[in-house]
């Protein structure tokens, strides 16, 4: 089975790192995991993301910011991205992304990875 | 030998200044052992040889003796000239110190009376001859210089200036003569101009500088004029002068007559040159002729008369009697007659009583010596024994030698003319001392305006005397508008010959203005013309001031009494109407006309009538001003009066009329009412303004702290995040092998999200957004309130029971408002139970829905409840404590701001207030009161059809 390719960007290296270990550890994705937007725009250009879990409050540049520049790259056009952020408390939603707030369980995450890319996969609710 | 030179020149000026040569010439005795004169001489050269020859040449000299003193330069001479002891000055012009074109100059000028000789060289010979013409004596030519020459030259010099100075002397002395003189001393040309005059003519002309050159014959009176010329041209033509008499035109205009003597002054072919007039003023002289004139008249016209009594005393060479003759109306003036006088020496002044004797012995003894007495008035015992007042005179006549032979005696009755005299000079002397002494300016003005005669009050009031003012107009003492008028009126009065009568503003000297009252009256002469004005005024501006007063006070009453909106009266002791104002009239549709001679029975029901005539007569009775409450029909029913009343008194104390005044307190009562609730409307937008602020305070702070807690949760929530994923990282790892570490690992994710529960829950409550609505469940609502507020409950060891109604309507609800209302609530019955066992604190929360019946009674509490309808579903959240309660006497007060039971630094007594307000917002009540059972309890009803007094918002998905 093909894993999905998801990237993941956040400042804190902790979080980074422990979403790479536990998203992988599920088989199903390869995850790049950069703790700046600078890196993971250079980054990218190898590595062809399906997805993007970014977080929102970075020091060079914004996960907001960095989701435009990523869209900027053609074949990352139609690339969903979840932000993940500490300064919202309620999590939302509309067509292209999703906000979920800080601190969020895992399989939530897996499971909002996977309405996106793999809707046939869901455990029906 | 000075002194006797002084007296000779007749005693003037400074011997010093005469020509010392001249004092020594006309002094002949002898100086000394010496019979030759000394001559001094001043010997001014700077040729010392030549200095030398000089004095030993002249010391030879034996008709004179000279004593000679020498200076070499200018300067030296002046020294020694300045002592004044030389009688001549050889001088040389050529000087060291001076150019010798000045040298003689500077000499004379301080040497003018000392003869001075020049000596020059042959080549100055021309310059020598110019000082002559400057004043020099004579000149000398050096090297051409005999003995006998030199002692001429000097004798010369000498002797010329010293005839110089007696010439100067003499026509000083002359003109002293012609200008002390009293004549009138004048020179006049071929044509009478005049060429000089002496200083006495400043008597007669006063502009002196304009009399030569002037025509003196101009001066001559015009009726003289033209025989004065005609003797004067005779004077030019012939050569011989007269004397003549005639009138002269003073510059000042007064006449004087003058006697003038003219003799002519020839020139040297013959010819007449000048006229000389020596005058004289007999202007007295010519007053006495005319007054002999007079008297002689006066003898005629007393000859001629004949009804009065005449005498005649003839005298003999020793001035004797020798005869008296008495004309008829002796008879008419003494009773006695002329046989009765003949026979009787001395009756006529027998006549007289001893008082007037004196003055009639005098006037007798001056015609003795033949001269003209003055008549006089006297006394006279008539022979009907009344004493009759005479006026007498004497005349005496005298023979052509001059001597007195006679004297006549005029005496005429004059008693009747002397009492009237008297009479009149009597009432003269009262109406002036009574025009002096009035208080009434008095003045006569002539047709020109001019003052003719003022009184002393008048004077005063301009500062001036009255002979000051006399012959003055108004505009001298008035400004010209007041004059003007003054003027005006005067000459109406003298146009219309009728009396004027004014009040008009006139001005002191001191510049204070006053009214006076004016009367004036036309001024008649004896002809019936009208000749001037008489004023009469006195001032009135104290009277008018007064009149003034009364009458602005009575009209500002009159003014104050229709203008108020009490009602004003007044009554006489019957009950009658005297007065009523126009509130009055206006309130009981009269008239002050038709009110006259009426009572209130004429105007009011009787029982009402009734009960102001008995209130009146009680006033009446004892006196004394009353305040009463009185009642008096309106259109509108009965009205409440408060009035005053009070008896009128006549300047002797009696009461005469009753005046009351009433006051319509109906209205002021319904303003009262209007004005308490005007003030507690006022009191509570106060109250809701302080809670708006209050409020928007605390949002303040909020906001503030929402800021700061938004920071803190990222700090936090990074963290959290961490925790969590290696929560469940740790899970993956080693759940399957160790079940502990498993269950652990939950736990530890529980407490987590309770963390993030807490943070977000914080974040919430301290969100700074206005009332933001959204569709929300109240249980949850709550759930949240209770999870943030868990530690606290817990720590207050306070039990918390609640009843969720699972099944209740969401409500629009702001969330983080709604949740402080239930922490507030929280936290107050935290602080409630705080006294009470730990086992008892309890707080129940009980969530029920109700349906509002339609027979139901509004639910209890504050807030808005008016659009809520029967059948409407009922939201209802009860909280309970099992505190002690509240105080019923403060139950009403729980929701004032700043009311709070705690103690400092617990409350700030904003708690339930913001509790109401947040409720009321919602469009919900709140209510809180005692359980029976104890404790508290706060009950809060929301609609959830109407959610909000405000906007609606419908909620939408956030983006």
């Amino acid at each position: 089975m093909k894993k999905n390719r998801i990237l993941v960007v956040d400042d804190n290296i902790k979080i980074a790192r422990a979403l790479k270990m536990q998203l992988e550890y599920t088989g199903r994705f390869e995850v790049l995991a950069e703790t700046s937007s600078r890196a993971a725009l250079n980054a990218v250009r190898s590595f062809h993301p399906e997805m993007a879990i970014l977080d929102v409050m970075m020091p060079d540049m914004d996960g907001g910011e960095l989701n435009y520049q990523l869209h900027q790259i053609p074949e990352l056009q139609l690339m969903p991205t979840l932000f993940l952020t500490a300064a919202k408390l309620q999590g939302e939603r509309n067509d292209k992304e999703l906000i979920i707030a800080k601190p969020v369980e895992i399989a939530q995450i897996i499971s909002l990875i996977d309405q996106q890319l793999n809707p046939a996969a869901q455990p029906t609710a | 030998m000075h002194a006797t030179i002084i007296q000779d020149l007749g005693n003037r000026g400074d011997a010093g200044n005469l020509p010392r040569a001249a004092q020594v010439r006309a002094n002949p005795a002898p100086t000394g052992a010496e019979s030759r004169p000394e001559i001094r001489l001043l010997l001014v050269e700077d040729d010392l040889a030549f200095v030398s020859v000089l004095t030993r040449f002249l010391m030879t000299a034996s008709r004179a003796k000279f004593r000679v003193k020498h200076a070499g330069t200018k300067a030296a001479a002046l020294e020694r000239l300045a002592a004044r002891e030389f009688d001549v000055v050889l001088l040389d012009l050529t000087l060291p110190d001076s150019p010798k074109e000045a040298t003689f100059e500077s000499i004379l000028s301080h040497a003018p009376n000392l003869p001075i000789v020049i000596m020059s060289g042959s080549d100055d010979e021309e310059l020598a001859m110019q000082t002559m013409q400057a004043g020099a004596q004579d000149y000398l030519v050096k090297g051409d210089i005999s003995l006998s020459l030199l002692l001429r030259v000097i004798h010369h010099a000498i002797e010329r200036k010293r005839l110089e100075g007696a010439l100067i002397e003499r026509e000083m002395f002359y003109r002293l003569i012609t200008e002390n003189a009293h004549d009138l001393i004048a020179v006049l040309d071929r044509d009478g101009r005049r060429v000089y005059n002496s200083p006495s003519y400043r008597r007669l002309l006063s502009a002196s500088s304009e009399i030569p050159g002037s025509n003196s014959l101009e001066n001559v009176h015009p009726d003289d004029a033209a025989r004065i010329r005609q003797i004067f041209r005779e004077t030019v033509e012939t050569g011989v002068g007269q004397r003549t008499e005639y009138r002269f035109v003073c510059s000042d205009g007064s006449i004087r007559h003058i006697e003038s003597q003219g003799s002519v002054v020839k020139d040297e072919f013959g010819e007449v040159a000048k006229v000389l007039v020596v005058s004289r003023d007999v202007t007295q002289r010519k007053r006495a002729e005319d007054s002999l004139r007079e008297s002689e008249q006066r003898y005629k016209q007393l000859l001629g008369s004949v009804t009065d009594y005449i005498y005649t005393v003839e005298l003999d060479g020793q001035g004797r009697v020798l005869a008296t003759r008495h004309n008829p109306s002796c008879v008419a003036v003494t009773g006695y007659t002329a046989e009765e006088f003949a026979a009787t020496p001395g009756l006529g002044i027998g006549m007289v009583p001893f008082e007037d004797r004196p003055a009639v012995e005098a006037m007798i003894a001056e015609a003795r010596r033949g001269m003209e007495t003055e008549p006089i008035e006297h006394r006279l015992r008539h022979k009907d024994g009344s004493l009759r007042w005479v006026r007498a005179t004497t005349v005496p006549r005298k023979n052509a030698a001059g001597t007195v032979n006679s004297y006549d005696g005029l005496v005429s009755d004059i008693t009747e003319r002397r009492e009237a005299d008297n009479r009149l000079r009597q009432s003269e002397a009262l109406y002036q001392s009574l025009v002096a002494n009035l208080p009434q300016c008095i003045m006569r003005k002539d047709r020109a305006g001019r003052f003719i005669f003022v009184n002393q009050r008048f004077a005063e009031m301009l500062h001036a005397k009255p002979a000051d003012v006399i012959g003055r107009t108004d505009f001298d003492f008035y400004p010209p508008a007041m004059a003007e008028k003054f003027t005006a009126d005067d000459r109406r009065v003298m146009a219309s010959g009728r009396m004027f009568d004014t009040i008009e503003e006139n001005l002191t000297a001191n510049g204070v203005m006053h009214d006076v009252q004016v009367l004036k009256i036309p001024v008649r002469d004896q002809s019936g013309e009208v000749s001037g004005v008489q004023c009469i005024f006195w001032d009135v501006t104290a009277s008018r001031r007064a009149q003034g007063e009364i009458q602005r006070r009575d009209e500002l009453l009159q003014a104050m009494m229709d203008n108020t909106p009490a009602v004003i009266y007044l009554k006489d002791l019957e009950g009658r109407y005297l007065y009523i104002n126009r509130e009055f009239e206006k309130l009981f549709k009269l008239k002050r006309e038709q009110t006259v001679a009426k009572n209130d029975f004429d105007i009011f029901p009787p029982d009402i009538a009734q009960r102001f005539q008995e209130n009146d007569s009680a006033i009446i009775e004892d006196g004394c001003p009353r305040t009463l409450d009185e009642q008096a029909p309106q259109a509108d029913g009965l009205h409440d009066y408060l009035s005053v009343k009070f008896p009128v008194r006549d300047a002797n104390g009696r009461p005469y009329a009753l005046c009351g005044i009433s006051t319509d307190i109906t209205d002021r009562k319904q303003i009262q009412t209007q004005l308490q609730q005007r003030n507690q409307e006022l009191r509570r937008a106060l109250r809701e303004l302080q809670e708006a602020k209050m409020y928007l305070g605390q949002s303040e702070k909020l906001r503030a702290v929402g800021t700061l807690a938004a920071g803190v949760a990222h700090e936090v929530k990074n963290p959290l995040q961490e925790l969590l994923l290696n929560a469940s990282g740790l899970e993956l790892l080693i759940g399957d092998q160790i079940p502990e570490a498993r269950e652990q690992l939950v736990d530890m994710r529980a407490s987590i999200n309770q963390a993030n529960t807490i943070v977000c829950a914080l974040l919430d409550y301290a969100r700074p957004d206005p009332l933001q609505l959204n569709r929300e469940d109240i249980n949850q609502l709550i759930q949240e309130v209770l999870l943030l507020n868990n530690y606290s409950l817990l720590d207050a060891r306070v039990a918390v029971v609640v009843h969720y109604d699972r099944g209740a309507p969401r409500l629009m609800l702001d969330r983080q408002k709604m949740k402080q209302v239930f922490m507030n609530l929280i936290t107050n019955a935290v602080h409630a139970m705080e006294g009470i066992p730990e086992k008892g604190r309890r707080i129940e929360i009980l969530v029920t829905t109700q349906t509002l019946a339609t027979n139901e009674r509004q639910p209890r509490g504050l807030g808005d409840t008016t659009c809520w309808m029967p059948g409407d579903d009922l939201v209802v959240v009860e909280l309970s404590d099992t505190g002690p309660g509240i105080p019923a006497r403060l139950l009403t007060q729980i929701f004032d701001p700043f009311f709070t039971t705690k103690g400092p630094g617990k409350g700030t007594g904003l708690g339930l207030h913001i509790v109401q307000n947040i409720v009321g917002l919602h469009g919900g009540t709140i209510d809180i009161s005692n359980r029976p059972e104890g404790g508290a309890r706060a009950r809060i009803t929301l609609n959830p059809k109407k959610g909000s007094k405000h906007h609606e918002k419908e909620p939408h998905p956030r983006s």
